[in-house]
């Protein structure tokens, strides 16, 4: 339950940030967050499953222009478009999944590629439907108890999904299909022979990354009112995967800290330059070459510690990883 | 009928494209596991530098070893420089090669601008040829001929001469090829270097047709990516037949769907990957 | 779970052939395991031991033949399904998870025993029931002490034993051992045949092993492979004088 303490304190923590900060930076803050929330949940696919994707931007993309083509082409109230965003990209991802799974390594990272290329070439081709390279503007918000419209309601309203979302996202890293998902990286003809199918378990964890992207895509999309192409361009995929090895594999708070710190990264860089490709290479480079446990290994004497302490009061725990 | 023929040709050129790049690709990855995803920017650093030779210069011909030559140091560069990565573990291959792409990207649009430009064809080839009851331009023709004696001819390396049995054999058992006294890491850094300089090599020979572009780099590696594991990693006959299945799709797909041009390529590859996993021609599994 | 009293046999193997590419690695085999018994499976290296294995668990599908459990088709199941069956298994080259802790590592068969391996919604040390299958089990194996420590901090003999534990938390009814002690200690090997033969006396055990004092210290049936042809079946006794097993294998070591 630690780390579910952990995520209440830093939510709490947060809430204090619309106090003091402009709203540039509130602004900021509030894509950060999206973006930390979605490597978390990448997080559970490359991480724990260790199934390395390059098309996860797809089910972050789909949900936005689903909801953004429902609102603005059909008229349909802003929360059940969002409801049919997240179906959207939860039912493509349910019917991708038992065919993605049935491959691995390099064949799966091609087709995740080509996957992801697949909803890029429609969202930027099918110019009618969905705008083609000008994507969807004046995506309206919501109505809500409080207005969203204003820059520190939609933060705290972010702020609220998230803290919702990453508490699901702890509990079920810690159940046993969590731990299941950690067995199947580790030996998955072990898992068979306990009785695991395997690949409805790499399916699973395929779905729920999705559905945690597609839930983030939405609320991007309402933020910027806005959906465009570079939501599902591999661009943006390839930024997911950086932060879940930036941040270290299976740590959960480390891929949310390295999404959210890459997006703020970005943003200050494209102000200025155009060098954003060169540092995210770079970071790439560095991350693989000189810290290949990411930053969550950084701290294994403060997690070290815990461990140590813990070990007496608590009986029934024998979690070396206590995640 | 003439357009079937046209468009018949064009996928031909394409799919010739694709071979040169596909082909170094995937014996990279069946010999030493390495799947290198900057293959698509070594490709265009290669088009960039072939410009720039074709500029200065005015030849066409004298800018296919340049490129190469380009090509090939960097390739040799990258695989000394990061030999440790990139024989440890998978994941952090895709990751080092992936940051490798974004580097020389960008390097290339820092040294060389944004704006798509192109090598003319050589003035020889300059002209267009009656083929088949249509006027079909002379280069691309030469691509399509060029890369199937390219195809025979590697084919011969392969399975006739020593070099390829001796390359042949670290394909297959890595193991067994250092104990024969096969000096295994020569043959890689041999192999990484060509595949890269071939790369390079298309970069050139591909810019008449699709010019050079920032950008071209990922359509190029995704296609050549589609490409090995369709045809099976490691198999040449496999990367000749793919490329010329995917580029005669690709061409296609564009011509009769071209709003749904991505999805008409894609979903064929996903259904023989997920019927044939090991690609039409495959024996390693590509892990 | 399968009842196991009626059946005659529990595992019986019919006309078993493997055949990868030109090469039989399993030819014809018949082997009949009565419910409850020690056998063991005997053969020079390449007899078609492990393939033979890897056809009961379901991770080879054969060419030819069939496999019952308990009088159950299982032919056509794959692996996964089989542990329903009652059927477990070790693994010759040890495939633990490194990463997780010893309770850990027996809890993930227990969860599927407890029938909780789909909870996703609360925490796996909550879950009493498997907790306490998995303590249960490294309790009756004397392993409690290891509990809280993680895999790779154990001894090779360690993981050796606890290799076992994992595949006896699945509740089996037939267990496969493959060379369970190999690469092991003279004490590491005594402390293995140790807790074999402690082992309940309603559980099937079929033993892939090299050493033979172990496998006929262990066996009371044996079948004997040579050249993925089953050469010889009987009571260890008979086997230990059959002279073509002598010739093919005995006499060879």
């Amino acid at each position: 339950m630690r780390r579910e303490k952990i995520i209440i304190g830093a939510g709490i923590v947060l809430a204090v940030l619309p106090f003091v900060l402009t709203e540039y930076w509130l602004g900021l803050f509030t894509q950060a967050l999206i973006f930390g929330g979605f490597a978390m949940g990448l997080d559970l696919l490359v991480g724990y499953t260790r199934m390395p994707t390059l098309g996860h931007a797809a089910f972050f993309g789909l949900a936005g222009y689903g909801t953004a083509l429902a609102i603005t082409r059909f008229g349909i109230n802003p929360w059940i478009a969002a409801g049919i965003g997240v179906l959207l990209s939860g039912g493509v991802a349910v019917a991708f999944a038992p065919l993605a799974v049935r491959v691995r390594g390099l064949t799966f990272l091609t087709i995740t590629l080509a996957f992801g290329q697949v909803t890029w070439g429609l969202a930027t081709r099918w110019t009618s439907f969905t705008g083609g390279e000008n994507g969807i503007p004046s995506v309206p918000r919501p109505d809500f108890i409080w207005d969203l419209n204003d820059r520190t309601g939609f933060f705290y309203l972010t702020l609220i999904v998230v803290i919702f979302v990453s508490l699901l996202i702890s509990i079920f890293a810690s159940s046993a299909v969590g731990m299941s998902f950690m067995g199947v990286r580790g030996s998955d003809t072990r898992m068979s022979a306990l009785g695991y199918n395997v690949q409805s378990r790499r399916a699973t964890a395929f779905i729920v990354a999705a559905l945690v992207a597609a839930v983030y895509g939405v609320l991007s999309t309402f933020f910027n009112k806005f959906v465009g192409t570079g939501s599902l361009s591999w661009q943006l995929s390839a930024q997911m995967l950086l932060a879940v090895v930036v941040g270290g594999f299976g740590s959960l708070w480390g891929p949310f800290v390295a999404g959210s710190g890459l997006h703020i990264l970005k943003t200050l860089l494209i102000g200025s330059t155009q060098r954003w490709p060169m540092v995210l290479g770079l970071l790439y480079v560095i991350s693989v070459v000189f810290l290949p446990g990411g930053l969550s290994s950084l701290v294994p004497t403060i997690k070290q510690r815990m461990i140590h302490r813990s070990k007496g009061k608590e009986h029934a725990r024998y979690g070396t990883n206590s995640k | 009928m003439r357009l079937w023929v046209f468009q018949i040709l064009n996928g031909l050129t394409m799919g010739s494209l694709l071979f040169f790049v596909a082909a170094g690709l995937s014996v990279v990855f069946g010999l030493m596991r390495i799947l290198n995803l900057s293959h698509g920017a070594i490709f265009l650093f290669g088009g960039f530098v072939g410009l720039a030779v074709q500029k200065a210069t005015g030849s066409f011909w004298l800018a296919i070893p340049a490129a190469m030559l380009a090509a090939g140091i960097l390739g040799f560069i990258i695989q000394k420089v990061f030999s440790t990565t990139l024989m440890g573990s998978r994941f952090n291959q895709v990751l080092l090669t992936l940051g490798l792409a974004f580097i020389f990207n960008n390097s290339i649009l820092a040294i060389w601008g944004g704006a798509p430009q192109t090598i003319p064809a050589p003035e020889i080839l300059a002209t267009s040829v009656k083929v088949l009851g249509v006027t079909y331009p002379a280069y691309r023709l030469f691509l399509i001929v060029l890369a199937f004696v390219a195809g025979i001819g590697l084919w011969f390396f392969w399975e006739r001469s020593r070099l390829g049995a001796i390359v042949r054999a670290c394909v297959d058992d890595r193991d067994m090829a250092t104990a024969m006294g096969i000096r295994v890491e020569i043959v890689f850094a041999t192999v990484f270097t060509l595949g890269a300089a071939i790369a390079g090599m298309a970069g050139v020979l591909g810019a008449p047709v699709l010019g050079v572009s920032i950008g071209l780099d990922f359509d190029v590696l995704l296609l050549a990516l589609v490409v090995m594991v369709v045809g099976g990693v490691g198999s040449l006959s496999g990367a000749f037949v793919a490329s010329l299945m995917v580029g005669l799709v690709d061409t296609f797909g564009k011509a009769l769907f071209p709003e749904l041009s991505y999805f008409t390529l894609f979903s064929p590859v996903i259904i023989i990957l997920i019927v044939r996993p090991l690609g039409l021609f495959g024996r390693i599994p590509p892990e | 779970m399968v009842q196991t009293a009626n059946s005659r046999y529990a595992l019986s193997i019919e006309n078993l052939t493997v055949q990868f590419g030109g090469l039989l690695a399993l030819q014809d085999v018949d082997i009949v395991v009565p419910p409850g018994s020690r056998y063991g499976i005997l053969g020079p290296n390449g007899a078609g031991k492990t393939t033979l294995f890897n056809v009961i668990s379901g991770f080879v599908k054969p060419t030819k033949g069939r496999v019952f459990l308990h009088d159950a088709d299982i032919s056509k199941k794959p692996p996964h399904k089989r542990v329903q069956y009652g059927l477990a298994r070790t693994f010759q080259i040890t495939t633990l998870f490194a990463e997780l802790s010893v309770l850990e590592n027996i809890l993930m068969a227990a969860l599927v025993q407890a029938g909780t391996s789909q909870v996703f919604w609360k925490p796996v040390h909550n879950d009493k029931v498997a907790v306490s299958i998995a303590e249960s089990q490294l309790h009756d194996l004397g392993l409690m002490h290891l509990a809280g420590k993680a895999v790779n901090e154990l001894a090779y003999g360690e993981q050796r034993l606890l290799e076992i534990a994992v595949a006896l938390a699945s509740n089996p009814s037939v267990l496969l051992l493959d060379e369970p002690t190999a690469g092991l200690s003279t004490a590491e090997i005594k402390a293995v045949v140790r807790l074999v033969t402690n082992l309940p006396k309603d559980l099937t055990i079929i033993m892939i092993e090299h050493d033979l004092d172990v496998i006929f210290d262990v066996s009371e049936y044996l079948s004997v492979l040579h050249g993925g042809q089953a050469i010889a079946h009987g009571p260890a006794d008979e086997i230990r004088h059959d002279e073509r097993v002598k010739e093919v294998y005995l006499g060879e070591s």
